[in-house]
């Protein structure tokens, strides 16, 4: 009954790990060459809403798939660093470059203080908890009128620009210039969370979803894990948030609409919690093919809940889920012979 | 032989039931202690008390020297305190290595920087780890599934990497929370061998079982709980000669004049 060992301590289900690389650069040279073969604004700009998606999913990757803590608050974050852009870069003067990262950080700093209170009792709670604060951030959005200026949203907001030494600047209110700054930030979150979940960090944050008091019996500090975690996913929403707002120019309180919890609930559950690159292509395939296929609005909303039901029936770990089980079973069969 | 780990009047009530009522312990330092007593005795809840998983409503754990009552249980590995669970628990969806690599706690030192990044020095650790974990899975016997998912072994395979993950922390003291129910007699066999082996190299072992020959054959101290208190304790072949302890498990020895009146 011997078995050969190959030693996988990387163990992101999913594709095989042979094809993986190839694949994303793959992708990403065909990102980057898309607007000059397809120069469409309309393609440029359901891609960068799906950019942007793909960093908010990769947020909730980390803290529901991977830390199993099923949060609804990055779209509070979202919210949150949308609201903090618009406030630094209109009444702050600073620079969108830096208003970016300081809505990450702000959010994510939020995420912090409001983790471990959240994290007191039990995960159910830790649900509610942040539910709850999503609402409680739409509201103030609506409400608190003399910051947020209210239901009508602060307008005009400025986008990052890219300055080229010798070539001139390049604004980003410009389609295809802010294409490359959402798929360069896009690039660069997505690609640290993928380091953090494939380090010995990333091990360790799926060790305690497994099974907390084990992880416990062995040395780890479980809640220590689960607010860094979150508090990680609050930075990717927060530059999520402040990325899409300053692409659409206003930010009012419908950044916090149900439409952004669904899409992103249905990115990460059909592309399967806990497998990185699924998740990230089904931000891509979940944002490009509706719009790409013209739906109606009205009827792509009741759409997407059915997919979210029939994912749930027939898939109920995700694609990436798939292929894990199929993995599992090849080792099962190995183990017979 | 001096104490590792001691109690004193440890309690824990749950609103009026009283699991653990007074019970003072004393685990012989490189010596192999068993806990035994009937189904409901507090044998549990006593270990739960001692590795952090409850808080003791009143009394006093020491181990090595230091006051841990009411340590949080993640605080007691790092100083060599580690236990498995009754129902054996492994990372079901990791690979058996990974599971040992989890359980390691040199890699943690690092910064989240590094880790991250796979500096060097994390790269040499982790790969000195994964030469230990295998030497460990080696001598369990579970080397050939160093790459399976944990979640395909069966009830005992999975003790034994329990047991493995268990040793990767360098621990002082284990606690074995019936490390074989529901084990095959063979895998009975291989767990006994090696909890001897080991404790001839100098590890300290509380073992909560049910199996009386195991703990006949194996302990040099048996402690024995009923309903929430110490009952007795000795040398095994004392304990098992103790009335009470009979009594504890299989009732009072009636005559049977006075069984036909309990029934009238």
């Amino acid at each position: 009954m011997s078995v050969s060992t190959p030693f996988s301590t990387s163990s992101d289900a999913g594709v095989q790990p042979r094809l993986t690389w190839p694949l994303v650069v793959l992708s990403l040279a065909g990102l980057i060459l898309l607007p000059s073969i397809w120069p469409s604004s309309y393609v440029v700009n359901v891609l960068i809403l799906a950019f942007i998606f793909a960093i908010l999913a990769t947020g909730l990757n980390l803290i529901f798939g991977y830390t199993g803590l099923l949060s609804f608050g990055q779209v509070g974050f979202f919210g949150l660093g949308a609201y903090l852009y618009a406030l630094l870069t209109m009444d702050g003067g600073v620079s969108p470059w830096l208003s970016i990262l300081l809505a990450g950080i702000g959010s994510g700093f939020v995420a912090l203080l409001l983790g471990y209170p959240a994290l007191r009792v039990s995960r159910a709670s830790f649900v509610i908890v942040t539910l709850s604060v999503t609402l409680l951030a739409a509201l103030l959005a609506r409400n608190w009128v003399e910051i947020t200026r209210g239901p009508m949203g602060i307008p005009r907001l400025p986008a990052p620009s890219i300055d080229l030494l010798g070539l001139g600047t390049f604004s980003g209110h410009d389609p295809h210039v802010f294409y490359y700054i959402a798929l360069a930030i896009a690039v660069a979150s997505i690609g640290a969370i993928y380091l953090l979940v494939n380090s010995p960090i990333g091990r360790v944050l799926r060790a305690i979803n497994l099974d907390e008091p084990l992880a416990a019996s062995q040395g780890i500090s479980p809640k220590k894990y689960q607010i860094a975690a979150f508090a990680v996913a609050g930075i990717l929403s927060g530059i999520a948030g402040s990325l899409h707002v300053s692409h659409l120019g206003i930010v009012d309180p419908s950044i916090f609409d149900p439409y952004y919890s669904e899409m992103l609930l249905i990115i990460v559950i059909v592309g399967g919690p806990g497998s990185f690159w699924m998740v990230v292509v089904s931000s891509l395939v979940f944002m490009a093919i509706p719009e790409l296929l013209r739906m109606a609005p009205e009827l792509r909303m009741v759409l997407f809940g059915m997919v979210l039901v029939l994912a749930a029936m027939l898939f109920p770990t995700g694609v990436g889920g798939y292929f894990e089980q199929r993995k599992l079973a090849m080792w099962r069969r190995s183990l017979r012979s | 032989m001096t104490a590792i780990l001691t109690t004193h009047g440890l309690c824990k009530n749950y609103r009026g039931i009283k699991a653990v009522q007074d019970a003072d312990l004393s685990v012989a330092r490189g010596g192999i202690t068993g806990l035994i007593g009937p189904n409901g005795s507090g044998k549990s809840t006593t270990i739960d008390c001692i590795t952090g998983f409850t808080r003791p409503s009143s009394g006093k754990v020491s181990y090595d020297g230091q006051d841990i009552t009411g340590s949080p249980s993640y605080g007691l590995a790092g100083i060599g305190l580690v236990r498995t669970f009754q129902n054996v628990r492994v990372y079901e969806r990791l690979s058996v290595m990974d599971n040992l690599i989890v359980a390691s706690q040199s890699l943690r030192a690092h910064g989240w920087l590094p880790l991250m990044l796979r500096s060097t020095a994390v790269k040499a650790d982790e790969k000195a780890i994964m030469q230990e974990a295998l030497s460990f899975l080696e001598l369990v016997g579970m080397a050939h599934y160093a790459g399976a998912p944990a979640g395909i072994l069966s009830y005992g395979q999975r003790k034994l990497v329990a047991l493995a993950a268990c040793l990767i922390t360098h621990p002082k003291l284990i606690v074995l929370d019936e490390p074989l129910a529901g084990v095959n007699p063979t895998i009975i066999r291989k767990i006994s061998g090696l909890i001897e082996t080991l404790n001839e190299q100098g590890l300290t072992f509380l073992i909560v079982e049910h199996n009386v020959d195991f703990i006949m054959r194996h302990c040099d101290h048996v402690i024995v709980m009923e309903q929430g208190k110490k009952l007795t304790e000795g040398k095994p072949e004392d304990v098992r000669r103790d009335e009470r302890v009979l009594e504890a498990y299989l009732g009072k020895r009636v005559g049977l004049e006075t069984k036909g009146t309990a029934y009238a």
